[in-house]
């Protein structure tokens, strides 16, 4: 059965079908109707959804909020983002389940409130102090914002991580024809907590990318949370080694799930040896593109990023297998380009990069295939 | 049983640091009301104050300087059954000074515990919003030029239920701290203390002392304000109880009629705001849906509304439509001065089949020599008309175009009117429609 919706209002969905029961937001285009819509259907289910007076609260309460079992997600967009940095620090070190929603628009700075980018890749990745990665995903249609929403409340629980999700102005803003019923068989994974006799310690690994146990606020156990460097204990520590190990396993977490956590789509062309890879809008117009030529009877291959970080690497470096000439085409200043020219080696690597706010047309793309 | 563990004691502070004093009077109230160690959520901000923690026996939470507040209001939404208290300095009061602000507006029932000893203690001793003027610190070392802000005064305005200011050294110090975390609402002390590392050194104070500021800066000791009242931050609901959402797709469109699309159609509907444009093109959208059709919208609209352009783009497909943009429109509706303005530079690019159809009135207006098809609509006539008028022109518009290209039936039209509208609505449309097709019908 079809329905007719934008991609914001199947990120609403997507995240009440996990079983999201906290959200807290503050306006901002192009990501308000998240807000609003969140804010008429959260109390239905008793779930709390909040404005607040900034971007520094709405981050900052959910994750209150998530200390406490709750499942919170937060939206906004670029500049939302930037007012975001330190808490996602702290979620990144508390390790936290959390969702975050990038409603991306243009920028730097206020930019084009109303304009379309895909410019906060690269500022995603390294959004806070020390460097440490999240989880990013970046779906390209209605029926990807429902499904990699739930997506991104799965891994956020078994890797007690943020997870963003990065949409943009036309993708949030443009309503399409969608049936989301498979999307209502997803699974949905719930927090896992610590067993009440046990003897618990919230920051316990054994292996350096095992995953610590959880247990919330109020539960059975006493919960020590904090944003500086710890141990076991979440109490502050000086030693070297307690310090060394828990900022390794900040990165080995995330680098060990990295064939788990990548989710792409290859559509490989026996014999082609040109390949594009796209995420996001752009990977619409690259289909249409692809599906013209080889009408036409030209190869060409076509990999689809839905996670953007970490890197791919293996999905990446298999579809890179017999190809001459690799095109990125992108609504930024190059920001994917630089990750790919990595893997390329001797390729031929061509950017196609487009900033006015509007969306590359597979024709621009096509002019590339010859 | 004790909230403070012994192991951890003494107190690492500097010598002659109140804030030990402090915390062992919390520990007293906590005893007095005994609450469950598991059920206490002591969130500590940035600070000399933020090495309490590990000394608690108690939940704890050390997050970002001055947001203390937001971490403690989220806990508390999402778990009423804990008893949440913030320790946070005069410096956490100046950079979460709002965050302050606003938990008094939604008094949410939390209990903040000031140490403010007038100056950033761990830093080195720099001045804070609550020094003194004239005071010596090591960002204002020809003496402090800003007022001092009256953090009490600030919250008790705001909404805060019970509002207090007391020093570290009062016997009764305990006895007003449990009052405070008993109190329902937005509970917060202005606890007044040394900090001897600066600027007890640098500034002539002790406890007299304190008397006669408390004085001069006219912020009194004692109880200022004590009105429990409901917490005002979210409807009330039974939070403790979260329905599970449900699993399945809502209801949706089904296709009912027959559509004669032959290949991709972009449409651009451009008029003025107040002509329901984005709502016409929504429901020419799911007709077109209910006709086996894809369609997708986009929407371009100033900040103002009531006012200015509103254009609305349709792509309507036989499948999934895949890029959204629109280079060469097929078919564009012009009902207004302000829509065409607003396209008029992609009127430039349009190629000799894109049929237009615009507002009799505007036809002139078109300066460009076309070899298009070019439909007059009589725009004026329906204004008027008091079954249609400005608002519903959008909608007849797209009635009048599609019985001229006769994509798919009115009757899908007029079915995804019913579908998509409150019934007052629905009727306003369905009447506008049915006065054109009649009209249409009859001329």
């Amino acid at each position: 059965m079809l329905e007719f919706i934008d991609g914001n209002t199947a990120i609403v969905r997507g995240a009440i079908y996990a079983g999201c029961n906290f959200f807290a937001g503050y306006p901002i285009t192009p990501a308000t109707s998240i807000l609003l819509e969140m804010i008429k259907e959260l109390p239905k289910l008793n779930g709390i959804a909040i404005q607040v007076e900034d971007e520094l609260a709405a981050i900052g309460v959910c994750l209150g909020a998530a200390t406490t079992g709750r499942k919170a997600m937060t939206a906004t967009s670029g500049p939302g983002i930037s007012l975001y940095s330190e808490n996602i620090g702290l979620a990144i070190m508390g390790e936290v389940p959390l969702v975050i929603v990038d409603v991306q628009r243009m920028g730097p700075s206020t930019g084009g409130a109303t304009k379309n980018s895909e410019g906060d890749i690269q500022f995603i990745r390294w959004v806070t102090s020390g460097g440490y990665p999240a989880i990013a995903l970046c779906p390209i249609d209605v029926e990807t914002c429902f499904s990699l929403t739930v997506k991104a409340f799965n891994l956020s629980e078994e890797y007690r991580t943020p997870v963003f999700i990065l949409s943009s102005k036309e993708l949030g803003l443009t309503r399409d024809t969608v049936d989301l019923s498979p999307c209502y068989r997803l699974p949905v994974r719930e927090r896992e907590y610590a067993h009440p006799d046990m003897e618990y310690l919230p920051y316990k690994f054994d292996e350096l990318d095992d995953i610590p146990p959880y247990s919330p606020f109020g539960g059975p156990h006493i919960l020590r949370f904090t944003t500086s460097i710890h141990d076991e204990r979440g109490i502050l520590t000086n030693d070297p080694e307690k310090i060394d190990r828990k900022l390794r396993h900040l990165d080995a977490k995330i680098k060990k799930a990295v064939n788990k956590i990548a989710l792409t789509h290859l559509d490989r062309d026996q014999g082609a040896d040109i390949l594009i890879i796209s995420y996001g809008m752009t990977a619409r117009s690259v289909k249409e593109a692809v599906e013209i030529a080889r009408k036409k009877g030209k190869k060409v291959s076509h990999l689809i990023l839905y996670t953007l970080w970490p890197v791919p690497e293996r999905d990446i470096s298999l579809a890179l297998k017999g190809i001459k000439k690799v095109i990125v085409p992108e609504l930024n200043n190059g920001q994917y380009l630089h990750e790919i020219s990595k893997f390329v080696a001797q390729r031929e690597l061509i950017g196609i990069q487009r900033l006015d706010g509007n969306l590359i047309p597979p024709s621009h793309i096509l002019a590339e295939l010859h | 049983m004790d909230y403070l563990i012994k192991e951890t004691l003494p107190f690492k502070f500097c010598p002659g640091c109140s804030h030990g004093i402090i915390l062992k009077r919390l520990d007293e109230a906590l005893k007095t009301l005994n609450l469950p160690p598991n059920k206490v959520v002591i969130v500590s901000d940035i600070g000399c104050v933020g090495l309490s923690d590990h000394h608690f026996a108690t939940n704890t939470f050390h997050g970002q300087h001055g947001r203390s507040i937001t971490y403690a209001t989220g806990i508390k939404l999402a778990n009423p059954g804990l008893a949440v208290i913030v320790l946070i300095g005069d410096g956490g009061c100046g950079i979460g000074g709002h965050h302050l602000i606003n938990a008094s507006r939604r008094n949410v029932d939390l209990t903040v515990l000031v140490f403010n000893n007038f100056n950033f203690g761990m830093t080195g001793g720099e001045h804070s919003v609550t020094t003194p003027p004239d005071s010596f610190t090591t960002s204002t070392p020809a003496g402090c030029i800003e007022r001092p802000m009256d953090i009490c005064a600030t919250v008790a305005v705001n909404g805060a239920s019970f509002v207090a200011r007391a020093t570290a050294f009062e016997d009764s110090l305990g006895g007003i701290i449990a009052e405070a975390i008993s109190c329902k609402g937005l509970s917060l002390l202005d606890i007044w203390e040394f900090c001897t590392a600066y600027y007890v050194s640098r500034n002539p104070i002790n406890r007299k002392s304190f008397i006669v500021l408390s004085d001069k800066l006219n912020m009194p000791m004692g109880i200022i304000k004590k009105t429990p009242h409901r917490e005002r931050a979210v409807p009330p609901t039974d939070r403790q109880s979260f329905i599970t959402p449900q699993k399945e797709a809502p209801g949706g469109l089904i296709r009912k009629y027959h559509n004669n699309l032959k290949e991709k159609v972009r449409i651009i509907l451009a008029g003025s705001a107040g002509q329901k444009v984005r709502s016409a093109a929504s429901i020419f959208s799911r007709a077109a849906i209910l006709s086996g059709l894809y369609a997708a919208q986009k929407d371009d609209y100033p900040i103002t509304i009531m006012t200015g352009y509103s254009v609305a783009e349709i792509i309507l497909h036989s499948k999934p439509i895949l890029y959204t943009g629109i280079e060469v429109p097929d078919l564009v509706i012009i009902i207004s001065r302000d829509g065409l303005n607003r396209i008029r530079d992609r009127l430039k690019s349009i190629k000799d089949e894109t049929m237009i159809f615009i507002d009799d009135a505007l036809r002139d207006q078109l300066d460009i020599e076309f070899r298009n098809s070019i439909y007059r609509i009589p725009v004026q006539d329906w204004v008027e008309a008091k079954e249609v008028g400005r608002k519903n022109l959008a909608l007849v518009a797209l009635g009048y175009v599609l019985n001229k290209n006769q994509l798919f039936p009115i009757d899908a039209l007029k079915d995804a009117i019913i579908s998509s509208a409150p019934t007052n609505i629905a009727d306003e449309n369905l009447k506008a429609l049915n006065y054109w097709e009649r009209l249409a019908i009859e001329g």
